[in-house]
């Protein structure tokens, strides 16, 4: 496991919310199979539960307070490409790669951390095991 | 040993540190949603659709938005208008958008002439006040002058005016059809606009109207004219001719060119009705009327005018048989000509040729109800221009006009000055708001609501594409805001809420559901078809004069026409980088005006290319450059609307001459007499891939073909190859561009600029010959056969973009791989790899490799304008046209998702998707049923530069020329 990810507005533990609910990934980052990005979900989906749930946790209190001021959380990225790099979610989930091949065990985390460094080298890897493209146009445009 | 290794190993030698890899990218903020929208998709585009406000000619756009912001504006494929294409100044509006010299909110004037800011309070607040006091004086002490608005805004100002105790409100464009509307009242009792069916047509002859670039409505008029020149590909004689002293872009596409003297037009037209009334060519249905058509033209015989018209009578004959035999045909007018003593004279002979002709009711319909009929008549505008300036006017409203600017001469901006109070409603600075008192800046056409309905059947609507981008407000919304602080009682009339429910109120009492509203929102308006009245011809006693004479002129004395820019049309998009950097087709200038003047009447006056000339008129006089052009008549010279601005904009601002200040000042004409030239200096203007005539002996980049080798199947004889062919074995991307659908105008270019982030390079680099365009269009004149009147250009419009060779020149030469062939066809080039020796771009014979020698910018806003699908790349980096590579990989995706084969269409790049004539076609020539295989295999298709063997993946289809 490597170090710890950066430090988030929020102390969102994924953790706790899988072993609580054992929501899917996708609940949240719906996205995923049908666009580019998986996406952050929007506040209200926090808010549709914690409107009622753990309201005495500090954490929400602080969730409750970016709702009540109209204010995003402006969350830091851990899966980070560089922009030159077109990736994106929906080929992989087709293709039925499970979340946690590229972004680890998130389900695991309290503080979600990269559990691999998204080299081109090592996307090639698996592209090349799953005979997936390697043409350079697939992804550099 | 590998290179990637040879070059660590070199690095290494030479003592620097080898990188074991990028250094991880930096991280950014993601910012979600608060309440996530139900259709939009984070990172995905959404179309909305809108009308595209840059002319009258009201095309349906869909513009696209990612993360909230307009990226992209393409054409609606169900507007009936434009259907899903889109001309170079449609594709420009973009820029417009964002901007950077846009209004940031409401401005006073200052006694000393400086501008303070307000809150948009006080601003209508200010407004309301004057309107008090105008009001208390008297009725008609308010004026409006604006862009052509129909629909519910029509209603608004007009309900508006009324309740400050006014009617006059004009609707003014620099190019209106007033000599039209008034020859279809003469002859058809019909006070209106026409609808012209091109496409319907077999011939075509136009007297100047430059309906590819301006005129009217360009793109559809575009997509017909193609529609007739692919129809008519093998007539041996072509099927158009321009009667004109001067060859616009339009003209350059004439199968031949009538080189009529300026101002003879109608003489010219009336000498062809005699022609073929003479000569009992006339059609059986102007039978009834063919004794007073007859006397009507009895003065002008062919053989009488040739002194006037400059034309031989035997051309005038053979015109006459050619417009008559292949009908129906369609004659228009316009031109210089629709300004000018004798505009009406020609607009009524054009309406009798096309009766004589058999085109009315077929071509050349009436009912159609165009909105350009709406528009003030010049004696409207010279009364109000009166007004104004005898003080009886106290509040002037100018609402997205410019007349200060447009408008000949100078009265107006003199008359502006008598006005103690000018509200203008403009969003960007130009010569009208100069004069104004208090600014309130308008939203830009894609933030706003509205409506416009560019004809009968097709009532087309706006709707917001994103919400604005500065403190600018509606200006139906100024008008309802301020009407109630006037009047509030009066002003309940007008409805409750902003001008958005006023739109849909207005809406409403037409289509009475909101599943309606939705409906007409999601296709961009309401389309019907509006069938055509029956208009008879009337036998009228024309009130010609004895002969429409050109008003006499000394020999050798040279005449000015000034001429709409196909691009900046008539100067109002001036400030778009990309409209300037983008060659003029016809000049090929860029960043600057010029006059075009004939070589020979160059040499007779001492001047050379590049001059810098003195234009002196009775009217006025500008300084600019010298374009030799063979286009013009030998006694005429030509400058195009649109330079010379004044206003402080980054782009436009001192950048050329003001044409308009050397016409009569009362607005009768778009060319002016007795013009002298004198030589002050000289300066380089810039010129990008000036024509060239084809060099003899070598096979042309520009092909062409007579009408009957084109149906005769032709052999291909390849060169040998030493290398094995690349498996393609999906896809195989690949183009055919038809060169004879191609005219020149140039949206794929602008299209290419939006979509894939192509940098402005401006007026510096474009002298270095490092303008950044992906694709150019490049004009070519075949050697002109010289024959007696009706001379033929020959010209020849190729674009020109990355031909994906499979043999590419350009691969082999990259030390790093940048570029490679990928098995899809496409030449790739990876940016990210590019080191920046420029040998491919040396060794590629298209030269279509563009390189980024400086960093390329966007002034903000503008950057809001890229595209996120399309990496923007940095200095020191090749670029070049992808195949729109984003789209392609979009489309395969959309293919996968819906878990079905790809399917011919389901790709289509900016340039193809853009085309008016549609004359690019994009696709996989691994599918043998694709449009891209069939066009490929025509018989008409070649390869540029063939014998190079480069084995391109663009078939171009070759030009046919008459005999």
């Amino acid at each position: 496991m490597r170090a710890e990810g950066p430090q988030q507005p929020i102390d969102f533990s994924h953790r706790a919310h899988y072993v609580a609910d054992n929501l899917d990934c996708e609940y949240c980052h719906s996205t995923a199979r049908r666009a580019a990005l998986a996406g952050v979900p929007a506040l209200e989906r926090c808010m549709g539960c914690h409107r009622f749930v753990a309201t005495a946790h500090p954490d929400v209190a602080k969730l409750t307070r970016y709702w009540d001021r109209r204010a995003p959380i402006p969350w830091v990225q851990v899966s980070v490409v560089p922009r030159f790099v077109h990736f994106t979610h929906e080929a992989h989930v087709r293709a039925k790669v499970a979340c946690a091949e590229c972004h680890g065990p998130v389900e695991q985390m309290d503080r979600v951390a990269a559990a691999h460094d998204l080299t081109m080298g090592w996307c090639l890897q698996c592209h090349r095991q799953r005979r997936a493209p390697v043409d350079c146009l697939t992804c550099h445009y | 040993m590998k290179r990637r290794d040879f070059l660590k190993v070199i690095s290494a030698a030479g003592g620097a540190a080898v990188a074991q890899g990028c250094s991880p990218a930096p991280s950014e903020t993601l910012i979600p949603y608060l309440v996530a929208p139900d259709d939009i998709v984070a990172g995905e585009a959404a179309f909305v659709a809108t009308t595209c406000r840059e002319c009258p000619a009201g095309c349906g756009v869909l513009a696209k938005t990612v993360d909230a912001r307009v990226i992209k504006v393409e054409g609606n494929p169900e507007h009936p208008v434009n259907r899903g294409t889109l001309c170079v100044r449609g594709q420009a509006s973009v820029q417009s958008l964002y901007d950077p010299d846009r209004f940031r909110g409401p401005l006073l004037r200052r006694g000393d002439g400086s501008y303070q800011s307000m809150s948009w309070d006080d601003a209508e607040a200010a407004l309301a006040a004057k309107l008090r006091e105008a009001r208390a004086r008297g009725t008609g002490r308010v004026a409006w002058i604006g862009q052509l608005a129909t629909g519910s805004f029509e209603r608004l100002t007009r309900e508006w005016l009324a309740l400050v105790e006014s009617d006059r409100r004009l609707f003014c464009e620099t190019f209106d059809h007033e000599p039209l509307r008034r020859a279809a009242a003469m002859v058809m009792g019909r006070a209106e606009i026409p609808t012209y069916r091109f496409d319907e047509a077999n011939f075509v002859l136009s007297f100047g109207a430059d309906f590819l670039e301006t005129w009217m409505s360009n793109v559809e008029f575009t997509r017909q004219y193609a529609a007739l020149r692919r129809r008519r590909a093998t007539d041996p004689f072509g099927c158009f001719v321009f009667a004109s002293p001067r060859l616009s872009l339009t003209g350059l596409n004439a199968d031949g060119w009538v080189a009529v003297r300026a101002g003879a037009e109608a003489a010219l037209a009336l000498s062809l009705v005699h022609a073929i009334v003479a000569d009992g060519l006339s059609h059986e249905s102007v039978r009834p009327h063919l004794d007073w058509v007859r006397s009507l033209v009895a003065p002008y015989a062919p053989e009488a005018l040739t002194a006037i018209t400059d034309v031989q009578p035997a051309d005038v004959h053979a015109l006459a048989r050619q417009f008559t035999t292949a009908g129906p045909s369609l004659a228009v007018g316009g031109g210089a000509a629709t300004r000018d003593p004798h505009a009406i004279d020609l607009e009524v002979a054009v309406l009798l040729l096309n009766a004589v002709g058999g085109n009315l009711g077929r071509t050349v319909t009436f009912g159609g109800g165009s909105a350009l009929d709406g528009l003030a008549t010049r004696d409207e505008i010279l009364d109000l221009e009166r007004a104004l300036a005898h003080g009886n006017i106290d509040v002037l409203l100018v609402h997205h006009a410019n007349p200060a600017y447009a408008l000949p001469g100078g009265a107006f901006e003199s008359a502006l000055a008598r006005v103690p109070f000018v509200v203008s409603l403009a969003s960007t600075p130009d010569e009208t708001t100069a004069q104004a008192h208090l600014i309130l800046p308008d939203h830009h056409s894609l933030e706003s609501w509205g409506d416009y309905a560019p004809r009968a059947g097709v009532a087309g609507m706006l709707q917001p594409a994103m919400a604005p981008i500065l403190s600018t407000r509606a200006s139906g919304d100024v008008l309802l805001n301020v009407a109630r602080r006037l009047d509030a009682e009066r002003a309940m009339a007008l409805g409750p809420g902003d001008y958005a429910s006023y739109v849909s109120r207005f809406w409403g009492a037409l289509s009475p559901s909101d599943q309606a509203w939705t409906d007409a929102l999601k296709r961009g308006g309401r389309y019907s078809n509006a069938a055509p009245v029956a208009a008879a011809m009337r036998d009228f006693t024309g009130s010609f004069p004895a002969v429409p004479l050109p008003d006499s002129r000394p020999a050798g004395s040279l005449t000015l026409i000034a001429f709409p820019s196909p691009f900046l049309y008539d100067g109002r998009q001036a400030n778009d980088a990309w409209l300037q950097e983008i060659p003029d087709p016809v000049s090929r200038t860029v960043w600057n005006g010029w006059i075009e003047i004939h070589p020979d009447t160059a040499r007779r006056l001492g001047l050379a290319q590049d001059d810098v000339v003195g234009v002196q008129s009775a009217s006025g006089s500008v300084t600019t450059v010298v374009r030799l052009y063979e286009g013009v008549r030998r006694d005429v010279v030509a400058m195009p609307l649109g330079y010379g601005r004044r206003a402080p904009l980054r782009n436009a601002q001192a950048r050329g001459a003001r044409a308009a200040a050397l016409l009569p000042p009362d607005g009768s004409s778009w060319r002016v007499d007795g013009v002298s030239l004198v030589r002050q200096g000289r300066r380089r203007l810039i010129v990008l891939q000036a024509e060239t005539e084809m060099p003899p002996g070598r096979p042309p980049m520009a092909q062409v073909i007579r009408p009957s080798a084109a149906a005769v199947a032709r052999e291909r004889h390849l060169p040998a190859d030493l290398y094995p062919p690349h498996a393609h074995r999906e896809h195989r991307w690949g183009m055919a561009i038809d060169l004879n659908a191609c005219t020149g105008c140039s949206a794929c270019v602008a299209a290419c600029y939006a979509e894939n982030n192509v940098p402005v390079a401006g007026e510096r680099a474009c002298a270095e010959g490092r303008e950044m365009s992906w694709i150019r269009i490049e004009r070519y004149d075949a050697p002109r056969v010289p024959a007696s009147g009706v001379r033929r250009f020959e010209s020849v419009f190729l674009p020109m973009l990355c031909q994906q060779c499979d043999e590419a020149p350009c691969e082999p030469v990259c030390p790093v791989y940048a570029t490679y062939h990928n098995p899809e066809g496409l030449n790739a080039q990876v940016y990210v790899r590019c080191i920046g020796t420029r040998f491919c771009s040396n060794n590629c014979p298209y030269k279509v490799r563009r390189f980024n020698f400086s960093r390329p910018s966007w002034p903000s806003p503008l950057e809001l304008s890229l595209n996120p699908d399309v990496t923007v790349r940095s200095a020191g980096v090749m670029e070049k046209c992808t195949f729109c590579v984003q789209r392609i990989q979009a489309g395969k995706n959309v293919a996968a998702r819906e878990q079905r084969p790809f399917r011919d269409g389901d790709v289509t790049p900016a340039c193809a998707q853009t085309c008016p004539a549609q004359a690019i076609v994009f696709g996989d020539l691994n599918d043998p049923a694709s449009r891209v295989t069939r066009l490929s295999q025509d018989r008409r298709s070649y390869h540029v530069l063939e014998e190079l063997n480069t084995r391109p993946a663009i078939a171009y289809l070759k030009r046919v020329v008459p005999e």
